[in-house]
Parts: C-alpha cells; sequence; structure tokens
C-alpha cells in the first residue's frame, strides 16, 4: 500500500511539474511576467465595463500556447437587460 | 555556537513600528548544481516560520529559479531590474508567500542578463530591504562573475554550501578567499546532500576532510532527501510540511541563523554519526 | 638599470638613472628581464617608479603594450616630475602606491641582518593561501599557514611553507637555482625552482601524507626532496 502510494505521489508531483514548466516556458517564451495576466484581465475587463456590464466574477484570460503560436484567450460572460447590448462570448471560444 | 549577535532594534523585533536593522545572508557556492536555491528557499521558509519577517531574493538575472522552486512563478509582475530601472516601486515587486506569516520573494528577471544590475544597485536594494525586512537571503548564481560580485556585495553573512565531493570543495575555497578579500568575515559553510553511506565507503568526504582544506565554520549538514525532488516539481519547499532528514536540518540552520545555540546534526544512529565525523583512513 | 621590488602591494619596477637613458633602451632592458624568467611575471600587476624621467603619453602606451605582450598589467606609475605624473593619470593609471587595487596589503620585512649574496626583502604572510589566490614575491616567502590546492606561490628566493604546502609553489623563479621550497606537510600539485619542474607521479584522495618537514631542491637540474630531520639536523637523500 504504501509503495503504491509513493508510487502515485511521484508520478503526481512529475505531472504538477510538467504542467508548472509548460506554463512557465511558454510565458518565458513570450517575455510576459506571469502575474500579468492578472493585470491584462482587470484592464480588459475595466475598459469593456465601459461601455457593457460585465460579469465580473466568471471573467477569464489565459494564454493558450500551441506549436507555433501563442494566443491571449479572453473570456468574458456579459449581463443581460441592464440598458447594454445583449452579446455571446468574445473571440475563441475556451475551455474554463 | 553563537553566530548572531541580537538584531539592533530599538524595540520589538516584530513591531512594524520600529526600524529594523535587517541582516543579509548571501547563499553561494562557486560550482552550480549543489543546492542553493532549494536552502534559500527552505531556510527562508523556516526563519519565517520561526516568526521572523523574511524576503528571499532571487540573484540569478536572466535565469531565474527561486520563484520556481517557491511556487510563487505565476504572480511575478515585476521584478528587480524593473525596479532598479524605475518602473515600479519596490513594494509592487515583492510577492507574499501565503504559506507564511511574513515572507515575501523579489524575482529576478528572466529575459535580462547578470549585468542589467551592478554591486552597487544591489547594495542600495538592500539598504531600503533592511528598513523592512529582518532577513534578507540573496541566492547567488552559480560561478564567480558578475551575478556572485551582486551577490555578494551587500552581504553580512556569507553561506557557502558545498557538496561531499572535490570539485565543489575547490570551488567553494576559491569563493571563501573571493569573500575574505572583499572583508567578509562572517562566512560558514553548510554541507548538502550528505549520503552517510557513501562517506563510509570512502566515496564521499568526511566533515574532518573538508574542515583540514576550508577551515570554515560548519553552520549546517543537509543529508540526500528524495522528498526534495517532489517538493521541487510541487513548488513547495520541504520545511513547509515536512519531516524528513533535509527539513529538520534546514530548519536547524533558521535556528542557528536567528541566534538559537544548536547542536551540529543529531545522529539518525550512532553508526551514522561516527562515520560521519571518523577520519578517512 | 632596473631593478625588480616587492613592497607591499606587489611588484615594483625601478628605473634607476631614468633620464640618463632614452627610455626606449629602459624599455630594451626591461623585455629582456621579463623574457628571461616569463613565469614569474605573467599575470601580475605591477607599478613602476620612473625617479626624475620625463615621459609623454606615446612612452607611457608603450610601456604597457611592452607589458601587456607579457600578460602583465601596469596599474600604477610613480614619478618625480610633475607633467609625468599628470599623463599618468590622463591614462587611467594611479599615480601614488594606495591599496585601491591590492586585495589583502601584504606586510614585508626588510632583512636587516642579511649577509653578502643574502637576498634582501622576505615576505610574510600569516593565512591560509586558497583556491585562485597568487602570492609573488622576488625575495623569500615565508607562509604561516596551508596552501590550498588551486592556490599559486610564485618566489624569487626560498618559499618556506610553515604548514601544508597542497598547491602550486615556484622557488628561484627569477632564475636562482639555489632556492628551495620547504614545507611541514609537502603535498603539492606542482614544484618548480628556476627552470625545473616536478609534477608528483599520483593525486589521488586519500593518498598517505609524508608526515615529516620536507624540502625541495635542486639537484643535477632535477628536483629532489629530504626530509628535515629536526632532532639529528640530518636530512636523508630521498628520491620520489
Amino acid at each position: 500500500m504504501d509503495v503504491l502510494n509513493r508510487l502515485f505521489a511521484k508520478s503526481n508531483s512529475a505531472q504538477v511539474a510538467k504542467q508548472r514548466l509548460q506554463t512557465m516556458l511558454a510565458y518565458d517564451r513570450l517575455e510576459i511576467p506571469p502575474g500579468m495576466l492578472a493585470l491584462i484581465k482587470d484592464d480588459i475587463v475595466a475598459a469593456i465595463s465601459q461601455r457593457v456590464s460585465v460579469d465580473h466574477e466568471h471573467v477569464n484570460v489565459n494564454l493558450l500556447h500551441e506549436r507555433d503560436s501563442s494566443k491571449l484567450v479572453v473570456d468574458i460572460p456579459l449581463v443581460v437587460g441592464r440598458g447594454g447590448r445583449v452579446a455571446r462570448s468574445a473571440g475563441a471560444s475556451n475551455a474554463r | 555556537m553563537n553566530i548572531m549577535p541580537p538584531l539592533v532594534s530599538n524595540g520589538h523585533a516584530m513591531n512594524g513600528q520600529t526600524p529594523l536593522e535587517g541582516r543579509v545572508i548571501t547563499v553561494t557556492s562557486g560550482k552550480g548544481g549543489v543546492g542553493k536555491t532549494t536552502l534559500t528557499a527552505n531556510v527562508g521558509t523556516a526563519l519565517a516560520q520561526l516568526g521572523h519577517k523574511v524576503v528571499v531574493v532571487d540573484g540569478d538575472i536572466g535565469l531565474r529559479n527561486l520563484d520556481l522552486v517557491m511556487g510563487l512563478e505565476h504572480r511575478i509582475v515585476y521584478d528587480i531590474v524593473d525596479y532598479v530601472e524605475g518602473r515600479c516601486r519596490l513594494r509592487q515587486a515583492l510577492i507574499r508567500d501565503k504559506r507564511a506569516a511574513e515572507l515575501f520573494l523579489l524575482p529576478a528577471a528572466q529575459t535580462r542578463d547578470k549585468t542589467a544590475v551592478n554591486p552597487q544597485q544591489m547594495i542600495q536594494v538592500c539598504d531600503e530591504l533592511r528598513k523592512e525586512f529582518e532577513f534578507i537571503l540573496i541566492d547567488s548564481p552559480a560561478g564567480i562573475e558578475q551575478g556572485f560580485q551582486n551577490a555578494l556585495a551587500p552581504a553580512d553573512v556569507v553561506l557557502v554550501v558545498i557538496n561531499p565531493e572535490v570539485s565543489s570543495v575547490r570551488d567553494a575555497d576559491r569563493v571563501i578567499g573571493l569573500a575574505e578579500s572583499q572583508g567578509k568575515t562572517q562566512i560558514y559553510l553548510v554541507i548538502n546532500r550528505v549520503v552517510p553511506m557513501r562517506v563510509k565507503k570512502q566515496e564521499m568526504l568526511s566533515v574532518d576532510d573538508i574542515t583540514e582544506v576550508l577551515s570554515t565554520e560548519i553552520i549546517g549538514i543537509v543529508p540526500e532527501d528524495e522528498a526534495i525532488l517532489s517538493a521541487s516539481n510541487r513548488g513547495t519547499p520541504v520545511v513547509c510540511n515536512g519531516k524528513g532528514p533535509a527539513a529538520l536540518a534546514y530548519r536547524d540552520i533558521a535556528r542557528r541563523l536567528s541566534g538559537e545555540q544548536v547542536p551540529l546534526a543529531e545522529p539518525q544512529s550512532l553508526g551514522w554519526w561516527q562515520r560521519l565525523f571518523g577520519k578517512v583512513s | 638599470m632596473i631593478a625588480i621590488k616587492g613592497y607591499r602591494h606587489g611588484l615594483l619596477i625601478v628605473f634607476n638613472g631614468a633620464s640618463e637613458t632614452p627610455w626606449l633602451t629602459h624599455l630594451r632592458e626591461l623585455e629582456a628581464k621579463l623574457d628571461a624568467t616569463p613565469h614569474f611575471f605573467r599575470g601580475s600587476s605591477v607599478a613602476f617608479d620612473v625617479k626624475d624621467a620625463r615621459l609623454n603619453e606615446e612612452d607611457l602606451r608603450h610601456a604597457i603594450d611592452v607589458l601587456r605582450a607579457r600578460e602583465i598589467k601596469l596599474w600604477a606609475v610613480i614619478s618625480q616630475n610633475a607633467e609625468t605624473c599628470a599623463r599618468v593619470r590622463s591614462l587611467g593609471l594611479a599615480d601614488r602606491l594606495t591599496s585601491a587595487s591590492a586585495a589583502r596589503p601584504q606586510e614585508v620585512v626588510k632583512d636587516s641582518t642579511s649577509l653578502p649574496g643574502e637576498a634582501g626583502d622576505g615576505l610574510f604572510v600569516r593565512r591560509r593561501i586558497r583556491s585562485g589566490q597568487v602570492l609573488r614575491h622576488p625575495g623569500h616567502i615565508v607562509i604561516m599557514g596551508d596552501v590550498n590546492p588551486g592556490a599559486q606561490v610564485i618566489a624569487g628566493g626560498d618559499i618556506i611553507v610553515w604548514g601544508r604546502l597542497s598547491g602550486a609553489a615556484h622557488a628561484g623563479a627569477l632564475g636562482n637555482a639555489q632556492a628551495v621550497v620547504c614545507a611541514l606537510e609537502m603535498s603539492p600539485t606542482c614544484v618548480r625552482i628556476a627552470e625545473a619542474v616536478y609534477i608528483p607521479r599520483s593525486l589521488e584522495h586519500g593518498q598517505r601524507r609524508k608526515r615529516t618537514a620536507q624540502m625541495a631542491l635542486l639537484k643535477d637540474q632535477e628536483i629532489i626532496f629530504t626530509s628535515w630531520d629536526v632532532l639529528t639536523h640530518k636530512s636523508r637523500f630521498e628520491r620520489r
């Protein structure tokens, strides 16, 4: 039992490391500081909120890195019926 | 061993109202890959766990990794070069580690190189940090060039990390010589990644061997511990929740740095202790 | 007439009678001296004392080039002439012997009781010489401490290590074949006396070290080691 736990624990931490590394490398290649995303998200929400009502809590800004390209993928749910236009999500859809 | 005189302060050390005179501890080695960054992360965290206000500074500009070892990489917005070049305030570059009461990280830049900061600027940064923090730990890069010089310049205490093998000891000797020539008097040795069985088999240098060549006071002996790898994978230093031999050793180093008298290493077994300190004949 | 001296912060090259001969002649003489024993000077920092000579910028640059070609750095020029001093400063060199560039001041002991034929000043150092450090002196060098692997000691005279010699030692580096290297514990990576070189056969860790004081000297152009038997003042010759 202990052996199994250790086996899974080890492969788990390697998985964690791999995920962290992939994210880190994407940031490094783009030369964006990782914490910048949070700031970008705030900027975007602030800008859009000036025109339409935004569902702040469910806004998602992510870095999508593929082999040849990297994208900033933004998912901004809007609030319906508060005097703004009704709109579906903007940009490419991204799994939350 | 009594290492630290009491911190100079006007009142309670933990009282944020009185100015603290913080102590800069530079962690260096000469040789790369001996465990400086892991040590900085763990001892810094352990000092914070003891109640001190601590900042760990990544001195490896261009190849930052202290943030990774501490698991704070996703929160970096500004770094030390941004502050030095006036793009942000120092507070904005500091990242708070939520795992300990008062533990902060000042990250290095990833896209510049060692020449982005000079020793004088490093001293100025540390002078600012001294006003707020009791302990400032600088993770020095490997080598003896600009990055090392930057990390060494503001140091009050120098921790030289070695592995018990000849090239590491030779490099440490060089580094100790350089530190001494810069007027550093508080220089201590940490022997990292010790495997007692290999000492017995004479594959690893013993503490006596090392002391003969370096004649520098030892502040800690950290055994090889497989928990370190998974800790690094997860970005959680072992002292956060670990009870393994390395975690204990790191906490002991923190206690000694705080001024506590902690005897050097508790033997796991009498045989291990004897082998470690015995003369290799 | 050029003299090489060791002083508090390193090597000093003194140009006696500087104003009587052309500077170019002095440089030729210097080149000959440097090329006679290149090992002694390579990698060193030196200062000049040009006495009352008047040197212009071209003279100084010429000197810098002569030295640079031999991997020697000129860091200061002392002169009694104010204009020369000004030109020295304009080239970024020091015009005084201060300790700014020296890592650690070294004590120089003036040998006031020396007999004719004995070398003059000796350098006395009381610390461990660490890897990467180089101790260089035209006279004798006495070290009270160990010399670590990776350290170098280069003397025109004898080298006496009151401790363990584990680094490299070069005695008689200015051409004196009578020079010796002594150590309480002799386990060097390399011993040189004048032109001769000795490198031990094996350097494996854990090698049994000789616990008696040893002296290395040149005999028939070969370096040999003798035990220094203090009690009987006899020495037994021993070939390694």
